[in-house]
Formats: structure tokens, C-alpha cells, sequence
């Protein structure tokens, strides 16, 4: 009998609504979701194609443990038994803080929020992280500071109300298309759309006006902007007295950046930035819409800040069709963070450093205490492995190996680890180095709540029975609690149980219940009580912090710039039909079939000085490694820069990023690296 | 009395006699504006059909896709989704032999973004949105369906109305059902020409104004092109795109993969394919994310054509597809000798 089963679609986080067909306990297509408040019965080549991954071959069925160079498969009883043994001697001997755990953006909330607590609770460390780090750990902190609060501040459908649009380093149509599509909707009422971007995405054909500018220069771009607002007279002067604080230094710091100096560093014409400057200024309503293109910087939070000082200036915010939108990257990222699997803070962004806030926690769990030092982050994780002084590792649902910086080093600290776990859907780059690999169900076989990019909370109902010897993350996790002593403190027997606990200890989501949630348009937090209709946009009457803070900001190089060994930039980013290290669309035939390959974007100036034609192989080297791949030469990217997906393994773009650190938020410079580039031979 | 008592009557009438073993129909979702599709094979289960005015899917394509083969089903069905079965069984993709298709009138289906209060029924000349009778706003209405000429399934076995006790058996196999439901076969009150005018006021609305000129017509149509972001949901939700190896399918590399926006020729290739039988369901446009109107397109060619082949599709399962089917005489206009 074929069934039709709402869940929420697996990849970003736009989080769009879509029907498994499932047919007894296999799932055999996917249909959009028509009801869903976000898609509307529309869906891209990924959600269409979202089940062709589910019952591959290849998924892990059982628990494995490593026996010399291969793995054999063992009954879940022997593999918790030695986890908990490892991980209970690593701890007892080294220390909590010698051990390390990486959740997962692709894990529900009832999930993540386990595992920080297994984290803090059972091994007693803050060394809790996930991929948020390598994509919006800079708009977590950069809006915190700003505005209050680190989330997107208005719906995704809202982008349609707007006059003026600002995307600037964000590959809409690729990786976040049913967003998108709002800001299509807004063009064909009449907005002006301003698209900042290194490349010629394809939104640039619907751009009005299109800044090309050099990676790395985003906030000297901004401060022009500003400065021609300023200069104009377009500032909110209402808004700024009223609701803000700090404009004496916003005002003193972009008086430094006249337009040709801006031109000079971003390579972007200036009269094109006076028109984006008065476009977005005289706007009734103008939004802002970034991802990766902001954040992935040395300087990604001070860029995040630069784009909310945008939005404070011309008072863009709090109402319609207005706000600084940061698009989550994973179907579940900004749950991930809500519910602490972050290492400096609680569940609902609440400090460890707290003492109150700590002692609340450690009541509510029946502990004594909780960890009170802040944890390491991804990448200092693993510099920490390379350094022995992380010994175990505990890795759920991540692919380091290909998602991460600088992969040598990477693979480096994987190996000098005494004890890797790796729980995972499949056997992937990473999970091949662990000496433990445990058998997670998929979203298709689960029931638990994600939470999308705008926000809102979404229950995803169970298709099908997990393969094998498989059961979910969160399952797994209170097994191996049990195993080592823990049983109390992990009692539930659904996902709903965790939820309720859930409410109880993070402030936005207190008012949620599954009964409220089992509805399309789920609820949207901050959700405090159970009359509570969620909040679609934040800072309405005034910012979560209270005033708006100007955080005035200076452009910055590159941790790495060009020079003559290393002549070119390389910026990396994504296709659209590959996700992330492609573990899931490159086992999805529909969708590796329509990019199967590596490749590396150059324009043709630079191609025929180097002797490359389209299609050549040819050699990348940077400081860090060496790959092949093909060129693809056009002229859709500038003059010394080239472009490179990270999704492939055979060309992987990691082996040459520069895992150099954004000093804030700790996010690596994926989106500059210097490199050279030569015909292979 | 609630709307599609006839229908759910004859269903429950046709599970419980063994006359089909299972039944494809739109049931309540999550809330009270959602429908998804559903098979039926408990008779007891007919209660939960709903014949409120969305069509989130064509459910010829949810039956081709995904229908048991070699299974007798019937199939809750507007003029569009009968008249995809019939093209379908034209094609041999369905044998019309073990279909039953129970029809429902349909003025004109909304998606629930657009109403965003109560469940909505569309009546010829008014509309029903929570419980509340009102003027019927046309606006509302999916693009397609204002200019659909077929608001009543004629071509079906058996012709429901929304309202009232109404159904008329147009085939013998649609008097052998409604025999079993124990229902007369009577006239339903829809003033047919109505509808003609409607339609024939949207299509003059929605068709030349794109431009009489042929260069500004192909510039819409080309920076239309440019939205599309190769989700191949058109292709996928369309009943007459039946084919496993498809010819946009990214390892043929007829068109090329990897190209965004993708060449020209993946919409030329699909407007070619389906032009001369295209439904007018709107499904392809329904669920476009970067909001092309292809039904438009598609519409528009198909009326063209229509009218120089005079062809009608989704009508008569015997009557062949004008640019698919070569006659002795067109072969030997265009010199080609038969042995």
C-alpha cells in the first residue's frame, strides 16, 4: 500500500515541506508538499530527489569495529560496551576535556539536545561543536552583539514584501532556490534586486545591479555604501536616535572609505556603488540576504556586524519586507545551535560561564554540576588531536574529511586520536579512521523536529523502519549513556519526551508542544508560553538587546593574499545538485549525474596565459596541498580568481583551503586561499 | 449532507462490491487546507474523501508513478486528471479497461497559499471558504483553471456534482456504478456555456498579452527560460511526461548538464514532446519554484494546434496524436513511399 508521509526535507535550511511516498518499507519518490508554508508545493532538484539516498547500498547496517586495517561488524551490546570503556578510561585518565564530540546540523532537536547533554553531563566537558561553526558561527556572534539575537530576523516569505533586496554572498538559486523564489516573486512586483558576488551566479540575470567584487572585500564595500548614505542624507534619523547606539563610530569609521579607495579595494566600479548605495537607501523597504560569502572570512563576524550597521543605518528593521537575513546552510543548523550543541553555551544561547544559569541546568538533570570553562571549537578540535591533547573523539553525522579545511591536517589529528567514533548514515571519509562506526537511522526513519532558517519549528513524521541493525542518533546515544552508568539521566522512550524536556531548559521553544506543532506552519520562536503564537520577526518594537548597536568595522585582507608562487585567489562554494562532502547526493543518481565531476572556474584571460583550454586537467597547489581537476573556463568569474566545489572527494577544494581563524567566532577562511594553477602533465 | 456525498457513496459502494480493489482519491491532510492522495482499499474509508477545491498533484501522474499494475483502481477524478488517465492509456502507459474513473465537476481549484482561511469550495458562481458562502473571486482561482474549458467530466465514466445528489453515468461501466451505489443517473445543473465564456475570457486575457510582436514574444519566453533552476519538476509532475529514460535526463547529456540556467533546449525539448496533447492541468506551473508560467506556454501552443489538426486530447482514447502519429497521406506528401 502506498502512503504519502509529510516530513522536512534534508538539505538546507530553508526547510521546505515535502511527501515521502513510501510503499510498505521502502520509500520510492517525493513529492513537494502543496500545504507547506514555505514551498507551497514547489521543490529544487534536491528535494525532489531527497529519497534516492535512503535505501543505498551502502548504508550502515550494523554496528563495525575496526580489526586491524578493515572493519567487522559486531552486535550493538560489544560496540557500546567498548565505547563506554574507551571513552570512560580516555576521560578517567586524560581528563573530560581530552575528549571531543562533533553533533550534527542534519540531527532533529530532540538530538542535538541530547548529545550536549551527554556531553555535558555524562563526560563533563563543553567540548560540544558542529559544522555551524564553518558556516554561521560569525552571524551567531556578529548579530548577538549587534542586535541581540544571532538568527535570521524575518520569514523567508516576507523577502517578497520587500522593495529593495541586498544579496551579497549567497548563491540563491543554487543553494537556498525556494528562498529564492521570494526574492524572484519581489523582482516581478518591481524590486530592485543588488547582487554582490564574486561570481556570475545566475541570479546576476536578474540582478539590476550587479557588484562583482573581489572575495574578501565585503566590508569595504559596505562602509562605501554607508558612506554614500550617509553623505546623501538617506539615513533613518528617526530610527538611529530612537532605537540605536554607536552611530559617532559607525560615521567615523566609513568617512575613511571614499569611493574610489572602495573601488581601488573591491574592484567594483564606484558609480555602481553610489547606484546600490541610493537603490537600497531610498527603499521603503530593503532587506539583506547573506550566507557563506559573508561569513567564511578572517574577518567573518565583523562582516556580519557590517551588513546589521546597513540595516540600523536606514532603520531596515523590525517590519515587513525589511532585515539582515542570514540563510542557514543545513535543514537543521539553526536547531543545532538553539539547543547547545555549541561549546560556550546552553540550551536557548545561555552561558556556561553562568553560574546561575548552571546550577539551573544541573537541577533540572539531577547533576551535581556542570562544566563552567567553555569548549573547543571544530577546528580547534582537531589542532588540539594533532597536539595530543585531544584523545577521543566522538563524531555523529559530520564528514571532516571533506567539510573541513586544510584536509591533511585534518586527517593528521584524526589519526593521532587514541579513540575516534563515528555515527553516521554511511561509511564515509571519516568514518573509514574510526576504530568504532555506529549505524544511524535517516530523517526518513525517524520522527523528531528541525528547525529552518526564518526560525520556525517543524515536526518530520517517520516513512519507514531504519535498515539493518540501524536505529536513530538519539537512540543511540542514550544507549551508550546507559552503558556507561547513566541510565537515569536518559529515560525516554520517544523523540516527543525529549522535546518535552527540551522546552523546559530553552527559553524560545517553552511554549512548543507536539500537539501545537503537528500543524504545516509549525510554531516560530521565540515561542515563551503555550498561548504563544511564535514570533516571525524579531527587533519589531525594539532590538533583542535593547538598543541596535553601530559596531563599527575596517576592512581587513585576507589571512592570505596572492603573490607571485601563489598568484591566484580561490574562492570555493557549491552546485546545485551536491551537498556538502556529498555523502548523501553522491550516492543520489538523479543528482550526481547532473555534476559528477570536480571542477575548477577560471577566466579565460587567465586560462590563455596559463595555456589551459576548457575541459584541460589541470593542477591546483596551495600552501597546504595539491590536487587535479578540470577547468571549466568562463568568464562568469573574474580576472585572478578562481572558483572550486568542495564537494569531491577525487579534487577535493578542502586539501587547499587555509584553515586560518576568524579571531571572534573561530570560523576558517574557506572563501580566500592563494593558489596556482598549472596544465597538468 | 456534505459536498462529494455522491462520490464518496459511489466509492464506498464500488470497494464493497469487489469492483475495484483499491481507489486513488485526495483525503484530508494536517489541517483542515491540506489534501494529500490516498489509496483506498477499505470501504469504510471512503468517508475520508474530500473533493474541496485543491489539486495539489494530477492524480494521473500520482496513478502512473505509483499505481499497482494489474490491479483494478478507480479514481476520484477532475476533467484534467480524467482526461490525463485517457492520454496515458493512449499511450499504453494505464489500460483504460481496469480504471474507473469517478468525476467530479470542478469550477476552478485554489492553492492554499492563496486562501488562507477555512477550506474553500468553488462553485460555477460562488465559493464557500470556512463554512461561508460568498462571491466567487476568480482571482483566487489557479491560472489554468480560469481558462479551463471542462468543467464537467464528461469524458469520465461517471459525472459528479459538488452539491446535491447529481450523477450521470456516461459510459456502460459508469451505469454499472452507479447501479452498485444504488444511485440514478441524473442531469446536474451546470450551465456549461457559462464556463466556455469564462474560459474564453482568460484566454484572451492571458494569451495575447505577451505581445503580438513574435521578437518581443520570444524575449519573454527566453528570459522566462533564465528563472529556471533545472529542478525538473515540471517534467516530473506532468501526467503526459511518462517516459523512464527521458531525454532531459542529466547522463544523456542531450542537454547540457551542469549549465545554470540550463540551455534553452530543456524547455524547447519539453514543449515539443507534449504541445500537441498538453491538458491544461497546470500542474507544471503549480509547481515551478521560480514561478515561470509554463502552463501558459504549453496552453497556448496546444491550442494552435488543436485547431490546425483539430484534435482534441484527454477525450477519445482512439484518437491519435497529431504530431506523434503519421498518416499514408502525410508520408506521402512529404515523399515518403510506403513498400
Amino acid at each position: 500500500m502506498v502512503r504519502f508521509v509529510p516530513t522536512v526535507c534534508p538539505y538546507c535550511g530553508a526547510g521546505c515541506g515535502l511527501l515521502l511516498v513510501a510503499r510498505d518499507n521502502r520509500v520510492i519518490g517525493t513529492r513537494p508538499w502543496q500545504r507547506h508554508p514555505v514551498n507551497e508545493g514547489k521543490l529544487c532538484i534536491k528535494g525532489w530527489n531527497a529519497h534516492e539516498f535512503i535505501h543505498h547500498s551502502e548504508r550502515l547496517t550494523a554496528p563495525l569495529i575496526k580489526d586491524g586495517q578493515s572493519f567487522r561488524e559486531a552486535s550493538w551490546e560489544e560496540a557500546l560496551k567498548l565505547v563506554a570503556s574507551r571513552f570512560g578510561e580516555i576521560k578517567e585518565q586524560h581528563g573530560p576535556g581530552s575528549v571531543a564530540i562533533l553533533s550534527s546540523a542534519k540531527c532533529t532537536n530532540e538530538e542535538n539536545y541530547v548529545i550536549q547533554k551527554f556531553a555535558r553531563a555524562v563526560v563533563g566537558t563543553n567540548n560540544i561543536d558542529h559544522c555551524a561553526r564553518l558556516c554561521h558561527a560569525p552571524t551567531v556572534a556578529g548579530l548577538v552583539a549587534s542586535l541581540g539575537s544571532g538568527a535570521m530576523t524575518n520569514p523567508i516569505g516576507d523577502l517578497e514584501q520587500s522593495d529593495c533586496i541586498l544579496v551579497i554572498g549567497s548563491d540563491t538559486t543554487s543553494q537556498h532556490p525556494l528562498v529564492a523564489r521570494e526574492i524572484i516573486k519581489a523582482k516581478e512586483r518591481g524590486a530592485k534586486l543588488i547582487l554582490a558576488d564574486p561570481r556570475a551566479i545566475q541570479l546576476s540575470k536578474q540582478a539590476d545591479i550587479f557588484l562583482q567584487l573581489k572575495p574578501g572585500t565585503e566590508i569595504a564595500l559596505l562602509n562605501g555604501i554607508m558612506k554614500v548614505i550617509l553623505e546623501r542624507g538617506l539615513e533613518d534619523k528617526e530610527f538611529i536616535a530612537r532605537r540605536t547606539e554607536g552611530i559617532e563610530d559607525l560615521t567615523n569609521t566609513v568617512k575613511d572609505y571614499p569611493l574610489e579607495q572602495v573601488e581601488q579595494i573591491t574592484g567594483v566600479k564606484a558609480k555602481d556603488i553610489e547606484e546600490a548605495a541610493l537603490t537600497y537607501g531610498q527603499a521603503e523597504r530593503a532587506a539583506i540576504v547573506y550566507a557563506m560569502g559573508i561569513t567564511q572570512h578572517t574577518t567573518g563576524t565583523a562582516n556580519v556586524m557590517s551588513t546589521a550597521n546597513l540595516a540600523l543605518l536606514t532603520g531596515n528593521l523590525g517590519r515587513t519586507g525589511t532585515g539582515v537575513n542570514p540563510l542557514r546552510g543545513q535543514n537543521n543548523v539553526q536547531g543545532a545551535c538553539d539547543l547547545g550543541a555549541l561549546p560556550d553555551v546552553l540550551p536557548g544561547y545561555r552561558s556556561v560561564t553562568d553560574d546561575a544559569i548552571r546550577a539551573e541546568v544541573a537541577g533540572l538533570w539531577g547533576v551535581a554540576s556542570l562544566p563552567s570553562e567553555a569548549g573547543l571549537t571544530v577546528v580547534e578540535m582537531l589542532d588540539a588531536a594533532a597536539e595530543g591533547k585531544i584523545k577521543a573523539m566522538y563524531i555523529i553525522g559530520e564528514n571532516p574529511m571533506l567539510s573541513d579545511p586544510d584536509t591533511s591536517h585534518v586527517k593528521k589529528g584524526l589519526e593521532n586520536l587514541e579513540f575516534l567514533v563515528v555515527q553516521d548514515i554511511f561509511p564515509t571519509e571519516t568514518a573509514q579512521l574510526a576504530g568504532v562506526v555506529l549505524p544511524s537511522a535517516c530523517w526518513a526513519e525517524k520522527e523528531g523536529t528541525y528547525t529552518n532558517t526564518e526560525r520556525r519549528v517543524q515536526l518530520s513524521r517517520k516513512a519507514v523502519e531504519p535498515p539493518g541493525e540501524a536505529v536513530s542518533d538519539w537512540e543511540i546515544i542514550c544507549r551508550l549513556a546507559k552503558a556507561m552508568g547513566f541510565a537515569d539521566l536518559f529515560p525516554y522512550t520517544s523523540a516527543e519526551e525529549i522535546f518535552e524536556e527540551l522546552r523546559k531548559v530553552t527559553p524560545q521553544y517553552a511554549g512548543m508542544t507536539y500537539e501545537r506543532l503537528n500543524q504545516p506552519e509549525g510554531l516560530v520562536w521565540p515561542c515563551p508560553t503555550e498561548d504563544h503564537p511564535g514570533t516571525p520577526i524579531l527587533h519589531v518594537d525594539q532590538c533583542s538587546r535593547g538598543k541596535g548597536k553601530f559596531q563599527a568595522v575596517g576592512h581587513e585582507a585576507p589571512a592570505e593574499e596572492p603573490d607571485e608562487e601563489y598568484p591566484l585567489i580561490l574562492t570555493t562554494g557549491r552546485v546545485a545538485s551536491q551537498w556538502h562532502g556529498g555523502s548523501m547526493t553522491r550516492r543520489s543518481p538523479t543528482l550526481n549525474n547532473e555534476f559528477p565531476r570536480s571542477y575548477i572556474e577560471i577566466n579565460p584571460q587567465d586560462a590563455k596565459k596559463l595555456g589551459v583550454v576548457n575541459g584541460d586537467l589541470v593542477t591546483v597547489v596551495s600552501r597546504r596541498g595539491e590536487i587535479e581537476t578540470d577547468a571549466l573556463v568562463t568568464d562568469r568569474i573574474e580576472l585572478g580568481v578562481v572558483f572550486m566545489p568542495f564537494h569531491f572527494v577525487e579534487g577535493a577544494a578542502n586539501l587547499l583551503t587555509n584553515p586560518a581563524l576568524d579571531p571572534i567566532s573561530k570560523i576558517p577562511e574557506f572563501k580566500v586561499a592563494a593558489v596556482r594553477v598549472s596544465k597538468a602533465s | 449532507m456534505r459536498y462529494g456525498d455522491t462520490v464518496r457513496k459511489t466509492v464506498q459502494a464500488m470497494l464493497e462490491k469487489g469492483m475495484v480493489d483499491e481507489v486513488l482519491a485526495f483525503v484530508r491532510g494536517v489541517d483542515e487546507r491540506d489534501v494529500v492522495p490516498a489509496f483506498i482499499t477499505d470501504a469504510a474509508e471512503a468517508e475520508k474523501i474530500t473533493v474541496a477545491s485543491y489539486q495539489p498533484y494530477s492524480l494521473a501522474s500520482i496513478l502512473a508513478d505509483y499505481g499497482d499494475k494489474g490491479k483494478k483502481i478507480g479514481l476520484v477524478v477532475r476533467s484534467c486528471d480524467a482526461r490525463g488517465v485517457i492520454e496515458l492509456a493512449k499511450r499504453n502507459q494505464v489500460n483504460r479497461d481496469d480504471i474507473y474513473l469517478i468525476g467530479i465537476e470542478c469550477y476552478g481549484t485554489v492553492n492554499p497559499a492563496n486562501a488562507k482561511e477555512g477550506e474553500i469550495y468553488i462553485f460555477h458562481d460562488a465559493m464557500e471558504v470556512g463554512g461561508k458562502k460568498e462571491a466567487l473571486d476568480e482571482s483566487l482561482l489557479s491560472a489554468n483553471c480560469r481558462r479551463c474549458e471542462y468543467p464537467v467530466p464528461g469524458m469520465a465514466d461517471i459525472s459528479c456534482a459538488i452539491d446535491g445528489d447529481g450523477a450521470i453515468a456516461n459510459t456502460p461501466k459508469g451505469e454499472e456504478m452507479l447501479a452498485a451505489a444504488n444511485l440514478k443517473s441524473q442531469g446536474s445543473t451546470v450551465d456549461a456555456s457559462a464556463m466556455k465564456e469564462r474560459a474564453a475570457r482568460w484566454q484572451d486575457k492571458d494569451f495575447p498579452n505577451l505581445g503580438t510582436d513574435r521578437q518581443e514574444r520570444l524575449d519573454y519566453w527566453l528570459r522566462q527560460f533564465d528563472k529556471c533552476i533545472k529542478c525538473y519538476g515540471c517534467r516530473n509532475v506532468c501526467p503526459l511526461c511518462y517516459c523512464k529514460d527521458c531525454a532531459l535526463d542529466a547522463d544523456r547529456v542531450w542537454v547540457e548538464r551542469g549549465r545554470m540556467p540550463p540551455p534553452r533546449l530543456f524547455h524547447l525539448t519539453r514543449l515539443m514532446h507534449i504541445a500537441d496533447s498538453c491538458l491544461n492541468c497546470g500542474q507544471c506551473e503549480a509547481v515551478c519554484p521560480m514561478e515561470i508560467p509554463l502552463t501558459r506556454l504549453y496552453h497556448q501552443l496546444h491550442n494552435e494546434l488543436r485547431s490546425i489538426f483539430d484534435y482534441e486530447s484527454g477525450i477519445n482514447i482512439d484518437d491519435a496524436l497529431p504530431l506523434g502519429t503519421f498518416t499514408e497521406e502525410e508520408m506521402k506528401a512529404g515523399g515518403v513511399e510506403l513498400g
